[in-house]
């Protein structure tokens, strides 16, 4: 019996008015595999995660995906202002079904896991960009997500903490077996067990050595 | 200790204001005295005629029963079918700028004719009273309403509605958690325009066409050339519309905003 792909990207073509961002473009990506995208700026690396998480529809082809709940976590954190670093995590987990209480005390763990303590009723005007990156990921990791998107996350965060996060996150994707879909400009940021590596420019994707 | 003298120093600039403000209030009492020593008590009554005569007003149980409720009952009315009107128009038209367009020409016209127009073609519509009044009222309350939310709707953060949808948030959550919390600063902040506006307004269709209120008895007085009453009325009209700004619609606002970024 064969699995079905996490994700799967059929003969997928985008374009932005005259301008093709790319052609033809497939991809399989089985359950639990964990792929880097790489490429220059405008290559289209954040359009496909778009697609991937129903945000965008294709001009032609078809993006499947088996794979649900979602967690994404965009290049900027997209924090509800109003609410703390907690209800924004815990708002995401009932939104998912948890009941409230449940999902505030799974918000600050996951906020304690990112070195966030102490910080749980903070709103995100009083934070750092990093931290509120921190708090997005946290977000998008707390659903235990059997797909995790991720868009160049580690903006903002000193090389340090990077890595930090790096292994938090890792422990979460080895523990749920997501399947993960990571765009990032740079090699160096790939998560430790990534097993794909490709490169997106002029519209196709290139294998490429992890 | 950073923090300390932050937020030292904010709260020595807040008292500040509230001491300019109070020397803006004294400034108009001085101005007012002045003039009053400078025109005829026919057309500039001196303020202590005027807290006299308000003093006077305020005593009478007839004043409070027959006209100050009375006109607290309008302008409440008022205000309530302003935030419902404007509030569910702005709400749709905010999602569905269709509605939008069908509603602006009405929005236009109540925002552009002058008071005065409205409150004859008005008069002429429901007659005098109460009716008359209050809808008047609420029709100049409501477009205010109507365009600082269908405007904040419109601007409501694009890749906020993004992250619901990934995190597949409820119609229920997206409208609570997302819309109302992003739309509470400018609601509020309109509210406090339409709240003054109402007042203003009620008091005018009161003088040109009620038997009862605040504006009726404003217009008894003038015929009757008692300055120092009209005066007080005005004096009492103001006090109303600073009550209701300052004990209800700031402390709402400052909660909410507390909550925005």
């Amino acid at each position: 019996m064969t699995v079905k792909p996490a994700v799967s990207f059929e003969n997928v073509s985008m374009a932005f008015g005259r301008h093709t961002l790319f052609e033809n473009l497939s991809l399989d990506i089985p359950p639990g595999q964990v792929v880097g995208i790489q490429g220059p700026s405008g290559a289209g690396k954040s359009t496909l995660l778009k697609m991937a998480a129903g945000l965008g529809r294709p001009v032609n082809g078809r993006v499947r995906v088996h794979a649900h709940p979602l967690g994404y976590v965009f290049q900027e954190p997209r924090l509800l202002g109003w609410y703390t670093a907690r209800e924004n995590i815990s708002l995401a987990l009932e939104a998912a079904g948890m009941p409230v209480k449940t999902a505030k005390q799974t918000a600050s763990k996951y906020l304690k896991d990112l070195d966030l303590s102490g910080f749980e009723n903070h709103y995100p005007r009083e934070l750092s960009g990093g931290m509120n990156q921190r708090i997005s990921i946290a977000r998008a990791l707390s659903v235990s997500p059997e797909l995790l998107l991720l868009d160049e996350p580690f903006t903002g965060l000193d090389p340090a903490l990077k890595d930090r996060v790096k292994e938090r996150i890792w422990a979460v994707v080895e523990k749920t077996k997501a399947c993960v879909i990571h765009v990032t400009h740079s090699k160096q940021e790939l998560l430790p067990g990534t097993h794909a590596l490709f490169t997106l420019d002029r519209g196709r994707l290139y294998p490429d050595r992890v | 200790m950073n923090d300390f003298l932050f937020f030292r120093f904010r709260a020595l600039q807040l008292r500040g204001t509230h001491i300019f403000a109070g020397l803006g209030v004294l400034g108009l009492f001085l101005a007012w005295y002045q003039a009053s020593c400078a025109f005829s008590g026919l057309v500039v009554p001196a303020p202590g005629e005027t807290l006299a005569a308000a003093a006077r007003l305020l005593s009478d149980t007839g004043f409070w029963a027959g006209h100050l409720l009375v006109s607290l009952r309008r302008m409440g009315l008022a205000l309530g079918a302003g935030i419902l009107a404007g509030g569910v128009l702005g709400l749709v038209a905010g999602l569905v700028p269709q509605v939008r367009a069908l509603v602006e020409p009405v929005r236009w016209i109540l925002t552009t004719v002058p008071g005065v127009v409205i409150v004859i073609v008005f008069m002429l519509w429901f007659g005098m009273g109460d009716v008359m009044v209050i809808s008047i009222a609420a029709s100049m309350g409501a477009p205010i309403i109507f365009v600082n939310l269908a405007d904040a709707l419109g601007r409501v953060d694009r890749h906020l509605l993004e992250m619901a949808r990934i995190y597949r948030f409820s119609l229920k959550m997206r409208l609570v958690k997302i819309y109302a919390m992003a739309v509470a600063g400018p609601f509020f902040s309109a509210l406090v325009i339409a709240g003054g506006n109402i007042v203003r307004v009620s008091v005018l269709a009161e003088v040109m066409g009620a038997d009862k209120g605040i504006g009726h008895c404003m217009a008894l007085a003038r015929s009757r050339l008692d300055t120092p009453e009209v005066y007080a009325l005005a004096l009492i009209s103001m006090c109303v519309a600073a009550a209701v700004e300052f004990f209800i619609f700031r402390p709402l606002e400052r909660r909410m905003k507390g909550r925005c970024p």
